[in-house]
């Protein structure tokens, strides 16, 4: 589905260079639901922002179910982002001007869909993920638990291969949180979603059926849940812990 | 839903930060607009002599006004592209094309801009309509010409729209470049941080460079041409920029510079304040600049009333009417006058008649060459001037001066200083024709009569007017043709409602009858042209007098002294001049009022994350309030007190330097610009509350 071969990205500070994203490699299955995790400079967001074709990178590839991104025009990268990819922000990134219900028709109106498919569409999705009671309510009116929610349903309204999720959880309380990822474990159980998630947080982390563990801008190791999430986080907890220059 | 619907639905949201937009760019018009109307209308355009200098000054009024009400629509324009580009960059990450969103927004942009533009020159047309007749009924009694509107006004207004128009284009294009999707999201986070860290040094040197602008641009001409005699010329101005260097320099410490210093309680007080000023410090400082700048000429423009004033009180004319004719010119006679004056319902007082003779005399030519070396030329045929004998000065003046042969008096106004460019004893020989000799002349002193000073440079260089002893007199007055003679007229009229007719009635008949030689432009100087060969543009005979208009500006070499009419036609000129200059005070202060109150939102919506943090970190409300008022003020304070600071000291220096006394008047005067200073300050503390309270709960405060 995703794959990422010997990516690197550097930016430039005045006549230096600094180099995020060296070398890196990965894949991510159809269903599978990944996170990536590391300290902070590691290169997590730099690496989501290069394979939402948010900024460029310089060398190496990404390709989205065959499909080489670096060869796309800006017209077909609009249709990547639209059709093939779905985002969750760490902010929700919502429109304060439209109201819950108009926020998740925005990826199906950039589509130019018809009305009554696109609200019917919304409807299920939002009521999977417990938001229809507050569809016509503004984002400054709701909690950022429902609005994360309601980042989520937008992301899936296109029904995309691939959702990329930025600290979906970053700006949440635990219950608020716990919400969310349920949100996305629903999504993947009833729709086979893909999600590609970067967070701090290893409880919801611990939710994933693989996590990336990035430090200096590279792939540090790769950690998979076996089935029994308690193992999966003690496993997570202590790499962290390693990488944070614990035990 | 369509993404135009989604659109539409934004904006309806989003009406504050569109309502913000469409009234700086509804004003902007309206005030050029306005202004155009009004100097394109014949009110205005009849009162001002075709290529005079009010004309110029108008016009460069109006290139300050369009460059002030640029700049703030350019602000605005620039405040609401960052609103909007949260929503863009949304969109964008989300799928949507860019050639799309670009189109939108530019058609967004572009019809409402032309909207608020046709809005805004509807609104100046009626504003002008208002101000034009106001102006028309209070100048009735002076003038015949009514305020209308004309094809060139509206155009060159449409002309402006369409500059706005293709600004916001130009800029909405720009921020639609941008490739970075996360910069054009986080547009609205954008921080500005200093470059270098800022020293003592620093703060320093930019006084140093302040300082040297201002001492430089305002003294160095001065020094250089007393102390080498050398003149170097208008680019000397450009060490003011040196001045504004500095200033930038003193507000970017102002702002950064935060040591632990003699008072480490004050520093950690100020510690937040400080920290959030380096991140945002760039843009703020360019602000500052800009608003202090823009203080300096909105005060400037408002002060020149009072300025004005103070310098004109001082002339008062000891005959109503005074001219002079040469008497190849059939001009009117006593009965005449006379007759008028019993058609118009006055009466002639106290007429006098005394002759001049236009004698031939030398003078030194001051002037800087093209390498901007001073120079002074000596001529012997320097210039034709006025000179009269001492017996017809007492006829005419009632002043008895004792001049022993071969001295003379200057006549003068009272108080007069010698500058640069004039000295009083200039000439020292005038040219006996009869004789074919020059008699050697001594300067002994100016004689005060302002009624005889009616030539040009107020009586100085080639308007210089002699009163000589009564033997040179004859002596020089012999041989001289009849049209090298001149009569001087001088009277009063009786009070009564006609005096006003009956001047422009004189005027009109004095036009009418003037010959030939009396033909010339103020600066005419018929022996600088045989000098030369060939006669300067600027001295071209054919003066502008229309008999018609007498209020009109005008350059006539012989325009005589109606004083009535001189009194209106001040009443004119000055109301044009005030309403100009009142014109460019409201767009300057206007645009640092607006810059300001953009400014102090950016400042929330920047540091919308600092006060949550400061929140979450436990900062009360009041704390909170504290450091916001604080960054607020910043914006609004320094730059109003240094603003209102440098042009009052400017002000009070001119109006010392005029003689080199503060006179009562001038005491009235500089209390006036006080006055109007604490006014305008009034009005930027009400702005700053205004801004105070929107950021304030644009924060939640």
């Amino acid at each position: 589905m995703l794959k990422v071969n010997h990516l690197y990205k550097s930016y430039e500070t005045g006549d230096k260079s600094y180099d995020v994203l060296r070398d890196v490699c990965f894949e991510v299955k159809e269903g599978e639901f990944v996170a990536v995790m590391g300290p902070s400079g590691s290169g997590k967001t730099t690496l989501l922002n290069c394979i939402s074709c948010f900024i460029p990178y310089n060398k190496g590839e990404i390709t989205l179910r065959d499909v080489r991104l670096s060869s796309l025009d800006e017209k077909d990268i609009a249709k990547v982002r639209n059709e093939k990819l779905g985002f969750v922000f760490q902010d929700f990134m919502l429109l304060d001007g439209l109201t819950v219900l108009e926020n998740v028709c925005v990826p199906k109106v950039i589509r130019r869909e018809a009305y009554g498919q696109m609200e019917k569409k919304a409807k299920a999705l939002m009521n999977m993920f417990g938001i229809w009671d507050i569809a016509g309510k503004y984002p400054p009116e709701i909690s950022g638990g429902q609005k994360q929610r309601t980042a989520v349903a937008r992301a899936l309204m296109n029904d995309p291969l691939l959702i990329l999720a930025d600290e979906p959880t970053g700006n949440l309380d635990s219950r608020a949180s716990e919400a969310v990822i349920g949100a996305f474990l629903e999504a993947q159980k009833t729709l086979n979603t893909t999600t590609f998630m970067v967070t701090h947080d290893s409880f919801s982390a611990s939710w994933c059926d693989r996590v990336i563990i990035m430090r200096d801008g590279r792939v540090y190791t790769e950690l998979i849940n076996r089935g029994s999430r308690k193992i999966f986080l003690e496993e997570l907890l202590n790499v962290l812990k390693v990488l944070n220059g614990g035990e | 839903m369509t993404l135009s619907g989604l659109w539409e639905k934004l904006r309806k949201r989003n009406k504050k930060d569109y309502g913000q937009f469409r009234f700086c760019v509804i004003f902007a018009a309206a005030l050029i607009s306005s202004y155009l109307m009004l100097i394109k209308s014949p009110l205005i355009e009849n009162a001002l002599p075709e290529g005079g200098d009010s004309g110029k000054m108008v016009f460069l009024i109006l290139g300050i006004a369009a460059a002030g009400c640029v700049v703030f629509v350019w602000y605005a324009a620039h405040l609401f592209l960052r609103y909007k580009s949260r929503e863009i960059g949304i969109l964008l990450a989300l799928g949507a094309e860019r050639g799309m969103l670009r189109k939108a927004l530019c058609g967004e942009m572009i019809k409402m801009t032309a909207w608020c533009a046709a809005e805004g020159i509807l609104a100046g047309a009626a504003a002008s309509f208002v101000i034009g007749k106001i102006l028309e009924t209070a100048t009735r009694r002076y003038q015949a010409s009514f305020f209308a509107f004309t094809l060139s006004g509206m155009v060159l207004s449409l002309l402006f729209g369409i500059v706005l128009v293709l600004l916001i284009l130009v800029l909405t294009a720009k921020a639609m470049r941008r490739t970075n999707i996360m910069d054009v999201i986080n547009e609205q986070r954008k921080q500005e941080p200093f470059r270098k860290n800022v020293t003592k040094g620093y703060f320093i040197c930019g006084a140093a460079l302040a300082a040297a602008g201002i001492f430089l641009g305002y003294g160095l001409n001065h020094i250089a041409v007393n102390a080498f005699g050398i003149f170097l010329g208008g680019w000397v101005n450009t060490f003011y920029l040196l001045a504004v260097i500095g200033l930038y320099q003193m507000m970017v410490y102002s702002v950064s510079c935060h040591q632990k210093g003699r008072n480490p309680q004050k520093y950690y007080n100020n510690l937040l304040y400080y920290g959030m000023m380096k991140f945002q410090g760039a843009s703020v400082v360019r602000n500052m600049l800009v608003i202090t700048l823009l203080f300096m000429g909105g005060l400037y423009a408002l002060f020149y009333m009072p300025l004005m004033i103070s310098g004109s009180v001082s002339i008062v004319y000891e005959d109503e009417y005074s001219y002079r004719f040469l008497n190849d010119a059939e001009e009117l006679t006593k009965m005449e006058l006379e007759e008028i004056a019993e058609e118009t319902g006055t009466k002639l007082l106290n007429y006098r008649e005394g002759e001049f003779i236009r004698v031939t005399g030398s003078g030194v030519e001051r002037d800087a060459d093209d390498s901007g070396r001073f120079i002074e030329n000596y001529y012997a045929d320097y210039a034709e001037y006025d000179c009269t004998s001492a017996s017809q000065y007492e006829k005419m003046t009632g002043i008895r001066l004792d001049i022993p042969e071969g001295g003379y008096y200057l006549i003068q106004l009272p108080d007069q200083e010698e500058t640069t460019w004039f000295k009083f004893d200039d000439m020292d020989q005038l040219y006996a024709a009869g004789e074919d000799i020059y008699l050697p002349m001594k300067y002994l002193g100016n004689t005060e009569y302002s009624s005889l000073v009616i030539t040009p440079d107020n009586g100085l260089d080639h308007g210089s007017r002699f009163v000589v002893n009564d033997r040179d007199y004859e002596r020089l007055k012999a041989s001289l043709p009849r049209e090298k003679l001149e009569t001087q007229v001088l009277f009063n009229t009786g009070d009564g409602a006609g005096e006003i007719s009956f001047a422009k009635k004189v005027f009109k008949e004095f036009v009418l009858r003037m010959s030939d030689d009396m033909n010339v432009k103020e600066y005419y100087n018929l022996l600088e042209e045989e000098r030369r060969g060939e006669a300067k543009e600027s001295v071209m005979k054919s003066a502008v007098a229309d008999p018609e208009n007498p209020l009109a500006e005008s350059d006539w070499q012989y325009h005589p002294l109606l004083a009535p009419l001189r009194e209106q036609q001040n009443v004119m000129g000055n109301a044009i001049r005030y309403l100009l200059f009142i014109y460019v005070a409201i767009i300057c202060l206007a645009a640092a009022g607006i810059i300001g109150y953009t400014r102090s939102q950016s400042v929330g919506i920047t540091n919308r994350q600092f006060f949550e943090d400061m929140k979450k970190l436990g900062a009360d409300r009041a704390y909170r309030k504290q450091i916001l008022k604080q960054q607020i003020g910043k914006i609004y304070v320094l730059p109003a007190a240094l603003g209102t600071g440098l042009i009052l000291g400017y002000s009070v220096l001119i109006l010392y330097m005029n003689d080199g006394v503060i006179k009562p008047y001038e005491v009235t005067a500089a209390g006036i610009l006080v006055a109007l200073s604490a006014l305008i300050g009034g009005v930027q503390y009400v702005l700053y509350k205004k801004s105070f309270r929107t950021v304030g709960r644009m924060l939640g405060l």
